[in-house]
């Protein structure tokens, strides 16, 4: 599943570094500095939105194709994180957890999770990278605590493409 | 008590995975077939051709789960398939093939959010980490902010609003 990671794919594709592109923006970030100055996005509440960032990168790089890739890389990732950042102290002062867990294939990104883990005044967890992308063992896990609390289905059950939590 | 196996089954998009986990939180095998080649020369995922490597996959990739957990089917209390989100043809592919699993052995179906699983994630990971807590998914097309109050009770705090142009498959 990807549109967070999507926009991570459209990045490497417009800088030449083809699919699947998180990883390779991750590793090309890191020879970068943060020079470009990127839009973002912000709500009232703490809804997101990156197609801004996204379409910025892109339109970058189009009118200036010598841009320093690098540093295209490691300022998108960096434009994305201050955006995740700053919702999520939000919810963490809105609700008063002191525990924050990432998750999902973009939370392999090793300068998203460097950034969080400076955060202070909160214990962050960082999933195993193995355990980042797809997988059966995180279903499986997720599958017992719902068996536990007796959510078990009938045969008739669905797909069910645009499944929220 | 008795240890309680579960047998996830993951093939929502791209990966054809198998796995046996103990009491929710200890990996007994977790064999994943990735697609990543295939898809690569069209630079994206192609759901039908998704479907059809998963079908081909689904049987083998079950196999060497079972056989690397040292286990047999009947040790499983529970048969667990991703139900959802993800492309329609290749969630249908590890549902049912969920399904009949459960029919033929008679354990009960238990339906898995894929999203949940993201969460879950850390569960194996960190052995001492309980709700509640704050989840930051980025997982591509689910990134949101979730308060995890339980183990199945979620609060959605925030979430991408540029969502459901990506979400017509």
């Amino acid at each position: 599943m990807m549109l967070f990671g999507e926009a991570f794919d459209k990045v490497a594709r417009v800088v030449g570094l083809g699919y699947p592109g998180g990883p390779k923006v991750d590793t090309l970030a890191k020879q970068g500095k943060p020079t470009i100055d990127l839009p973002k996005t912000h709500f009232e509440n703490l809804d997101f939105s990156f197609s801004g960032i996204k379409t910025a990168v892109i339109n970058l790089n189009h009118k200036n194709p010598n841009v320093n890739k690098a540093d295209l890389c490691l300022s998108f990732e960096k434009a994305v994180t201050e955006v995740l950042i700053e919702n999520t102290k939000k919810a963490l002062k809105q609700t008063g957890e002191k525990t924050l867990v990432l998750g999902g294939g973009v939370s392999a990104n090793s300068y998203i999770r460097n950034e969080f883990l400076k955060l202070e005044n909160v214990k962050v967890y960082t999933p195993d990278l193995k355990l980042c992308t797809d997988n059966a063992a995180m279903i499986a896990s997720a599958g017992y605590y719902n068996y536990m609390n007796n959510k078990i289905d009938n045969l008739e059950l669905n797909a069910i493409p645009n499944l929220t939590l | 008590m008795k240890d309680i196996l579960t047998l996830g089954i993951e093939s929502s998009c791209d990966e054809t995975s198998v796995a046996v986990v103990k009491n929710g939180r200890e990996v007994l095998s977790n064999v994943i077939d990735t697609q990543i080649p295939i898809h690569e020369k069209y630079g994206g995922v192609v759901p039908e051709i998704a479907s059809r490597n998963h079908i081909e996959a689904i049987s083998r990739v079950t196999k060497r789960a079972i056989e690397e957990a040292k286990i047999t089917f009947n040790e499983i209390e529970a048969i667990t398939p991703t139900y959802g989100p993800g492309l329609v043809g290749a969630l249908l592919v590890g549902l049912s093939y969920g399904k009949a699993l459960s029919y033929a052995l008679n354990k009960p179906l238990v339906g898995v959010n894929h999203i949940e699983g993201h969460i879950a994630a850390n569960y194996i990971t960190y052995k001492e980490l309980k709700p509640p807590f704050i989840c930051l998914l980025i997982s591509g097309g689910n990134t949101q902010i979730v308060h995890v109050k339980d183990y199945t009770v979620f609060e959605v705090l925030g979430k991408t609003r540029d969502d459901a142009i990506r979400r017509g498959f």
